[in-house]
């Protein structure tokens, strides 16, 4: 393997990452731990009302409050700031708001900022923003999604006749037919409460603006540099090359750090104003009521089977709520639309109807975090064939081998027009089965029964999309890239100078880019280094989001790889006149293949190249560099496949869940690094445990968060996590060389759904008990089943 | 703000009688997480740390004195906390996490009179006796009479605690602190603080205490008289129960719901007896 | 308006004296007075854990300390920490391992795992899972993090 001596085989294996060594010693370097000189900092009053009025704003006393530089109302701001509305223009119409950098007359939602305090340390400013006075009057506020959908009551947005913000249909096939005929039908209601993403390194931003040259320089925590500057360019009135944005280590992204934040852009409108450097950090609290939230949806399902548990049908309708805007650039209506578009992915359905829509409430904007509307349509789903299979007395397990597609279907499209390649969801089954040795733990359960212990089974079998094309989003105008690109350049040393528009969020990007180069090329892999994060630097891009880095960006580094050989392979058949066909490159030597010498080595290659070209034939100019973009363009998404099965028991005295055992299959195409594949497998049904069992934002009835501090909203720790086990099927993508595909989320969108179903499975002894509300807590499970 | 870190209790006293607005520092671990959301700006802090008569663990005739400044940690590790006190360990070791724990004393988590924290209750069940000084001298507070609402004790103004006495008879008792929280290390949904001695097979020894289901921990003596005298068998731990239950009135909050707390309250009631009572019949 | 104290504090082996504000905390005279910028700030409520740091050789939460309370008192951080190499073996067995994903937990995470093993020598899964349960890690789930620690456990007392 790759260890031994002049190996240089990375791809498949489990290689520890280069870029982790600076962060063990603690010398990383996040936003927050960088100085600039001359920087001020900023803190923002916030809204305390989720509807209200500004009707005046008294700042005196905060002017004068030591250290202070600055203290700037919303209005003030909008010269150096154009407000904005969110929309994508290739999905039916959306109902939009004007949004603000920070609005001049009126707060829609708890937290939202308003005046902005700068001084020259945070504490300080925190003190003079206590001392801003603001009258207010406060407005009827929309709170949960039903009171959103009256059709009288108050609105978010007075200008809108409704607070729906955007709705579309999905119909294929004769749905009224198919229930009429159908032997069984089976009802659900599920809810999904809001929750927020929680990245343990909070937002931040240092802005820093220089007169001089109308140059402005963003160090900021986001996944996506190239979409924060175009849109902060339109915004501000900054040309694009002289706004300059990079991207320091990032600790958490989960798709929280993808959007356009009023309190981010308003810290760079504010060092424009002002020709200073500025750095705003959230803190815990303001990360609660400023982040974007997530789900918080209202699903009603109907499905049809036959007697032998085919579904020939499936409704659904998906009301989610969205905040009080939608957000920046690319619109929270995505969550309903894979809600709409993916529920019925996993199965060969062939009449479908969905409605979809998004409400405006006075709340924080849902967006995109991890999952994105796919964990709520595996919910609905999977929910649905495990309320079949207790209503018909199926096999859990059955009643989905009946309704998968074969394997050899592929490539197919589904009910919703998406296309379906590489799956393999019937191996995938069959491994997990065996894994878990589902018999047994069937057996097991029926003992556990008769001691009076609750012992469930929760399966399920998914299919995730990931690696968009340009369809999802730019498609509407959404300044969103969907390509990748790396350069490769030879340096004077022979090392590989690599640099990408991928990003890094921990997941391992840098390590699977060097992967990838190393072994194409044919060099170690600390004889790559790669650049990321830099506006100016790296080749444009999407960046990470939409488990799209290893299939996309990876697809770009390994054209450049290839490219790249080809060039220096040919450059050293110009210096040793042998042909490029009969060599090749192994551990940074250039090799004829027939003799086994090694005719030249990369370091001599780089130093000839780089000062000596005199020794290359006249007439030959040695070019090595190479830049390949590469952008998925064949299907709206790359669909995935996730088998998952978990035991768990429920304690109905107390209505404690304690997780027990979980085994996962996934095939995600080709596996570049098993173990950083497994390891987001496991990070992310971590993060799904939290929203299955603990977390979700309680609010009162005037949109008030009541829980927004990490003691009262709870996520995963240690001490109750189980341990994970991990197998793998690999159908390479036919999209591309690579043929890798995304799995950064699968194990978000498979285990809610698993959770619920095993809870539901360990219930069943009490009668259908269907607990289909999110989170699963212990008082909903003690309801569910009649103690208090 | 300032800072003054006295070295002696007539510094302490000076302070704390020529001073309005004060707040004596302990670990911290309580007092700077309320500074830092802003809840309590104090114009003067004193730290307490360096008073060694807040110091220390000693035994006077059957009763372990525990000094105040004393952390969570020390306590969990302390041997000499036998028979009767080793309630107060067992609920040391459950407060927060190991870094918390080497910060938080006992004589600022009591202070601090919260409900659902775990020496209020577990001191209540353990029957310990609280030392206090103030301007005007010394003086011993009950624990029945200690905590008299939600954050608030009994304690006058200028008055702070210096040690906590724990019988550690009966000697042949155990402490049973069960915290039942959402998460281990969460503050409890509700708890259960017993300490109970056996003669052979008849209860000689109870005294329990219910956390996070009041204002201040629940503790009835008719409830402790249920049990003393008896078998320990379901009808008596349920009429025990069911008279605290009564006597309960848990507040709906992100742990529970008030239905859900009175849901638990028998039960883990039930579950910390019988525990109890199992590990008392192999000693 | 506050008034400033001189403190002498020893971090990471050396004596510090500065004159400090009662109102910061160890974790922003640490991060911010001192430059040392490994230790993290999560919550500032003491539940993350990403501020842990050590004093007087135990691990505390600086985001709950004042600067002002380590007068006289000694701080060892995730740097100084590196630079003994007291942790070496850990750390190298948390990278191959990919026991960190972002790394923003992962110096609160060391600094426990360090103090359990100074107090458990082989520590159970489960006792390590309780005791780094006061540390949030929102990438890896945890398990990775558990593997690394036994694994440190287990090849110190071979090395034995």
């Amino acid at each position: 393997m790759a260890n031994d001596t002049d190996l240089t085989d990375y791809i498949g294996h489990s290689v520890p990452r280069a870029n982790t060594l600076a962060l063990l010693n603690g010398r990383g370097q996040f936003v927050d731990d960088i100085s600039l000189p001359g920087m001020l900092h900023v803190c923002f009053v916030r809204s305390p009302y989720s509807h209200a009025r500004i009707l005046e704003i008294d700042k005196q006393d905060a002017l004068q409050s030591p250290g202070v530089v600055a203290v700037v109302t919303g209005k003030e701001l909008l010269a150096y700031c154009e407000p904005w509305r969110a929309e994508l223009t290739h999905l039916p119409p959306m109902q939009t708001a004007l949004q603000y950098a920070m609005p001049p007359e009126r707060v829609c939602y708890q937290g939202e900022p308003v005046v902005a305090v700068v001084a020259e340390s945070r504490a300080l400013a925190e003190d003079a923003a206590e001392l801003v006075e603001i009258d207010w009057e406060e407005l009827a506020n929309v709170a949960s999604i039903e009171e959103a959908m009256q059709s009288e009551g108050p609105r978010v947005h007075p200008e809108m006749d409704t607070n729906l913000a955007w709705s579309m249909e999905l119909e294929q096939g004769e749905l009224d037919k198919q229930f009429s005929a159908a032997d069984v039908i089976v009802e659900q209601e599920f809810y999904v409460d809001r929750q927020t993403g929680v990245t343990l390194e909070p937002r931040g931003i240092i802005a820093n603006y220089n007169s001089a040259d109308g140059q402005l320089l963003l160090h900021h925590s986001t996944q996506v540099p190239h979409i924060q500057r175009a849109v902060y360019s339109k915004q501000l009135g900054i040309k694009e090359s002289k706004l300059r944005i990079i991207c320091p280590d990032l600790g958490g992204g989960f798709g929280l750090k993808l959007h356009i934040y009023s309190d981010e852009i308003s810290t760079a409108a504010l060092s424009v104003m002002l020709n200073r450097p500025l750095k705003f950090i959230a803190d815990r609290l303001e990360s609660f009521l400023s982040d974007i939230h997530a789900r918080g949806h209202i699903v009603k399902a109907k499905m049809a089977l036959t007697e032998a548990g085919n579904i020939t049908a499936l409704q659904l309708e998906d009301v989610a709520g969205g905040g009080a805007y939608l957000i920046h650039p690319r619109t929270s209506t995505i969550e309903p639309l894979l809600v709409g578009v993916c529920t019925p992915l996993a199965y060969d359905i062939e009449h479908y109807k969905a409605n979809v829509s998004l409400v405006y409430q006075n709340k924080v904007p849902t967006a995109q975090y991890r999952g994105v509307g796919m964990p709520v349509a595996s919910l609905v789903m999977e929910g649905m064939m495990d309320a079949a299979a207790r209503k018909m007395q199926i096999d859990k397990a059955e009643i989905r081998k009946v309704n998968l597609r074969a394997d050899d279907a592929y490539p197919c499209k589904s009910v919703t027009g998406e296309t379906l390649e590489g799956l393999s969801q019937h191996e995938s089954l069959d491994r997990l089965l065996e894994m878990c040795a589902y018999p047994q733990l069937r057996e097991e359960q029926q003992k556990l029964r008769e001691q009076g212990i609750y012992r469930g089974i929760g399966l399920v079998t998914v299919v995730e999309g990931t690696s968009p094309s340009p369809a999802l989003y730019a498609a509407g105008g959404a300044p969103i890239s969907s390509r990748d690109a790396c350069t490769l350049r030879l340096e004077s040393d022979g090392s590989i100078a690599c640099i990408t528009s991928l990003t890094e969020q921990g997941q391992g990007a840098y390590a699977i880019i060097n992967q990838i180069v190393a072994d194409t090329i044919g060099v170690k892999m600390d004889e790559v280094d790669i650049l990321m994060g830099d506006t100016k630097a790296t080749p444009f891009g999407g960046g990470t989001w939409a488990s799209r880095g290893t299939s996309i960006a990876g697809e770009a580094a390994l054209l450049s790889a290839n490219a790249m050989k080809e060039k220096i392979l040919d450059a050293v058949s110009q210096l040793a006149d042998a042909p490029a066909e009969q060599l090749y490159i192994k551990n940074g030597k250039v090799i004829e293949i027939e003799t086994e010498k090694v005719v030249l080595t990369l370091e001599e290659l780089g130093r000839i190249t780089h000062y000596r070209t005199m020794e290359f034939p006249q007439g030959f100019d040695p070019e090595l560099v190479v830049t390949n973009h590469y952008s998925q363009r064949d299907h709206m998404m790359l669909y995935a496949n996730c088998a998952m099965c978990l035991t768990l028991d429920v304690d109905i005295n107390t209505g404690q869940v304690k997780l027990d055992q979980i085994w996962v299959v996934e095939d995600c195409g080709k596996v570049i690094n098993p173990m950083l594949v497994d390891e987001q497998i496991r990070g992310g049904v971590v993060q799904g445990i939290g929203s299955a069992l603990f977390e979700e934002c309680i609010y009162d009835e005037d949109a008030q968060l009541r829980n927004g501090t990490l003691a009262d909203y709870l996520v995963p720790m240690a001490g109750e996590m189980p341990d994970i086990k991990i197998a793998h099927v690999e159908t390479p993508t036919l999209v591309t060389e690579l043929g890798a595909k995304g799995c950064g989320e699968a194990g978000i969108i498979s285990i809610c759904a698993a959770i619920m179903n095993g809870i539901n499975d360990a219930l069943e002894p009490l009668g259908d008990v269907s607990l289909t509300s999110q989170p699963f807590t212990p008082e909903k499970i003690l309801k569910a089943i009649g103690k208090i | 703000m300032n800072y003054v870190e006295p070295s002696s209790i007539t510094e302490l006293m000076n302070y704390v009688t020529t001073v309005e607005d004060y707040r004596c520092l302990a670990g911290g671990a309580t007092l700077v997480a309320m500074m830092n959301v802003g809840l309590v700006e104090p114009e003067l802090l004193i730290s307490l740390h360096k008073l060694d008569e807040l110091k220390g663990m000693r035994i006077d005739q059957n009763v372990i004195r525990i000094g105040a400044m004393t952390t969570h940690t020390a306590i969990t590790d302390e041997d000499r906390l036998t028979g009767n006190a080793s309630l107060v360990r067992s609920a040391a070791g459950q407060i927060a996490h190991s870094a918390v724990r080497n910060m938080g004393t006992i004589g600022g988590a009591i202070s601090h009179a919260d409900p659902s924290a775990d020496f209020p209750a577990a001191l209540t069940a353990a029957n310990a006796t609280i030392e206090v000084l103030g301007p005007s001298g010394r003086r011993v507070i009950q624990i029945d009479d200690f905590f008299v609402n939600y954050l608030e004790t009994s304690l006058t103004e200028k008055e702070i605690v210096m040690a906590i006495m724990v019988p550690l008879s009966p000697a042949d008792a155990i402490g049973h602190h069960l915290k039942f929280s959402r998460v281990d290390g969460d503050y409890a949904t509700v708890s259960v603080s017993l300490a109970l001695a056996m003669e052979g097979r008849i209860c000689s020894y109870a005294r329990i205490a219910v956390g996070s289901v009041a204002a201040v921990p629940l503790r009835l003596k008719e409830a402790d008289d249920i049990l003393i005298g008896s078998n320990l068998e379901e009808s008596e731990i349920a009429r025990a129960s069911e008279l605290l239950l009564k006597s309960s009135d848990p507040i709906d909050d992100v742990r529970g719901s008030s239905s859900y707390r009175k849901f638990l309250i028998p039960r883990l009631i039930r579950q910390a007896v019988l525990q109890s009572k199992k590990e008392l019949s192999y000693t | 308006m506050s008034n400033k104290t001189d403190i002498s504090v020893n971090v990471n082996g050396r004596e510090y004296t500065r004159h400090v504000s009662p109102r910061v905390s160890l974790a922003d005279f640490i991060r911010h007075d001192l430059g040392l910028t490994g230790t993290h700030v999560g919550c500032e409520h003491g539940v993350c854990g990403a501020c842990v740091v050590k004093l007087d050789g135990k691990i505390v939460r600086s985001c709950l300390t004042l600067a002002v309370q380590t007068d006289g008192h000694a701080i060892e951080t995730i740097e100084g920490l590196s630079e003994s190499g007291e942790i070496s073996d850990m750390q190298e067995i948390f990278h191959k391992r990919n026991a960190l994903q972002c790394g923003y937990c992962t110096p609160g995470i060391l600094l426990t795992a360090a103090e359990l093993l100074e107090k458990t020598a082989t520590p159970d899964r489960e006792e390590i899972r309780e005791f780094l349960s006061g540390n949030l890690c929102r990438c890896t789930g945890y398990e990775a993090i558990i593997d690394a620690v036994e694994e440190t456990a287990r090849e110190r007392q071979d090395g034995k």
